[in-house]
């Protein structure tokens, strides 16, 4: 009855906007395409070279270096403005990183002055307004980037995961407030977590159903201070599944403050029992992290530190902490080189398997249009 | 668990309401994707785009920053405020898209007859700025012989010439965002 309800406000909304006049075009519709393509060298040396643990896809890094081309993008967004004032959009983002499905995000945009509708395969949210310790970081991103495709972990929480209460780019529905003195604020509701692209319905699976994501965020200045906070929050059912797990929650707060060309930036997050199994000790972890950038003209140098921790149960904690350093310098419009080196410090739990140390350095360059 | 669409519910509800209020509170900026940058998408377009500010776009308006047109090359309040500022003297030559005007010698009534002036005005770009304009002012006096020759002018004629050069412009921009 209350889905119904819920399906029912939804369609009062999507009528007052159509009601409120006649669409006709007053400003001509435009197409923008946009995309990047990234080459990348890395380079490797790890304690333990081949998978021991199960977090990961087998790996076998004992040659220590390889050439990447792991991911570039194509975005297509269409945009016009009705002369009621109705801003109207989409966007389809083609992923091109080797996955079967290659549209990553698609959705329409509904907005006005009332505020912005987000229909379709989008982060939500709690996503959309995140802050943290890594959006300073130049380079791939250091431990936001892909250290996991090259690096063995053993613990499970090894990046700035959201696991279950984070609804990902699922198929959803978004309502963002207009930005008001620099406060907005949004909620997604995903039906099924694990909906994405997909017109079949597993409503019995392993992820998470009437996903709901809240985002709050500020953003402002004073003369040359600037600064942007957000509060992000998640909640999700389990489907049933033949293992019961436990509900979905989480929350993270984060804040960057920008001061003459430096950045200071971090978060913390914590994803409460998300899909722990029902009874079991433990949690889905808590991580935090902390990060400085300069810039000045093209020149960008940024590090930080991240460290993550899980609850597995008796055996105690998998901890993970990533320090990170790296560069930019940005040759012309819509080229850049970076550098960025990590350190890696992987202590599992489980007292049978090894914990590794690892050294990364990645060179790269990047072509925007 | 079943109390999940309420909850939901009680949330849209608070932010409609919340939306409701922003947009009749005063300067409000309409969400979009473009203002919803996650560091991601920060890391990925940190270097702008090949294509320019812009990007590369299909159809649409071209954003112009004020007072920049496509007709002329240079900004055009500074360019009409140039040659509202000096026409009572000829002019020679007006180069709209390199923004040079150069007029002809001119003696003004009111000084003496021995003594005539000439201007050059530069414009700089096509941004509605102080340093946009450059003006170089001649003036030449005749001798007894009735051969003309250089003389000095104070430093203080040009710039006077180039303020009412930016007042006027300042005033264009002012009718144009009136209207």
């Amino acid at each position: 009855m209350m889905r119904k309800l819920l399906l029912g406000t939804t369609a009062i909304v999507g009528a007052s906007i159509l009601a409120t006049g006649q669409a006709l075009a007053a400003e001509p519709p435009e197409l923008k395409v946009s995309g990047y393509i990234r080459f990348e060298a890395w380079f490797a040396g790890q304690d333990e070279e081949q998978q021991t643990g199960t977090p990961e896809d087998n790996l076998n890094a004992s040659r220590g270096y390889h050439f990447r081309i792991d991911d570039a993008e194509i975005r297509f967004n269409a945009n016009g403005v009705a002369d009621n004032g109705l801003e109207y959009g989409g966007k389809v983002e083609l992923d091109l990183d080797g996955a079967s499905t290659i549209a990553d995000e698609i959705v329409i945009s509904l907005g006005g002055a009332w505020g912005t509708i987000f229909l379709g395969q989008e982060d939500g949210a709690e996503d959309l307004v995140k802050v943290a310790g890594f959006s300073v970081l130049s380079g791939q991103g250091g431990w936001d980037g892909d250290l996991d495709s090259t690096v063995n972990f053993n613990s499970d929480l090894n990046a700035p995961d959201s696991t279950g209460w984070d609804s990902g780019d699922a198929t959803k529905i978004t309502y963002f407030t207009p930005s008001f003195a620099g406060f907005r604020a949004g909620v997604s509701w995903t039906p099924d977590t694990g909906q994405e692209l997909s017109k079949i319905i597993d409503d019995g699976g392993s992820d998470f159903e009437n996903h709901i994501g809240v985002g709050v965020e500020h953003k402002g200045n004073f003369q040359d201070l600037g600064w942007h906070v957000s509060g992000r929050f998640g909640y999700a059912e389990p489907e049933d599944s033949t293992e019961p797990v436990d509900e979905a929650w989480g929350y993270s707060i984060g804040a960057r403050v920008n001061y003459m060309g430096w950045s200071l930036a971090g978060a913390w997050n914590d994803n409460g029992d998300s899909g722990v199994a029902t009874g079991a000790d433990g949690d889905a972890g808590q991580w935090w992290d902390v990060a400085l950038r300069y810039s000045t003209g093209p020149y960008t140098v940024a590090g930080g530190y991240f460290r993550g921790e899980i609850d597995t149960g008796p055996a105690g904690d998998d901890e993970v902490s990533i320090v990170s350093v790296g560069g930019n310098y940005v040759v012309a419009p819509g080229l850049d080189v970076y550098a960025e080196y990590n350190y890696v410090d992987d202590d599992p739990a489980d007292s049978t398997v090894e914990d590794n140390t690892a050294h990364v350095g990645v060179v790269g360059t990047r072509i925007s249009f | 668990m079943k109390t999940c669409p309420r909850k939901l519910l009680s949330v849209f509800a608070a932010l409609t309401l919340f939306g409701a209020v922003a947009a009749c509170s005063g300067p409000t900026e309409v969400t979009s994707l473009d203002n919803l940058v996650t560091p991601e998408d920060e890391r990925k377009t940190r270097a702008g785009s090949v294509f320019g500010e812009d990007g590369f776009t299909i159809g649409g308006r071209k954003r112009l920053s004020p007072g920049e047109t496509t007709g002329i090359g240079v900004n055009s309040f500074l360019w009409r405020a140039s040659l509202d500022t000096i026409l009572f003297m000829p002019v020679t030559s007006a180069d709209p898209f390199g923004g040079v005007i150069i007029t002809d010698w001119y003696t003004p009534a009111d000084t003496p007859e021995n003594e005539r002036f000439k201007l050059n005005v530069y414009i700089l770009g096509r941004a509605l700025r102080a340093d946009g304009v450059k003006v170089s002012v001649f003036r030449q006096v005749q001798d007894p012989s009735g051969t003309w020759r250089d003389s000095s002018v104070p430093d203080e004629t040009a710039i006077k010439i180039e303020d009412a050069i930016l007042m006027k412009a300042r005033q264009l921009r002012y009718e144009t965002v009136e209207q």
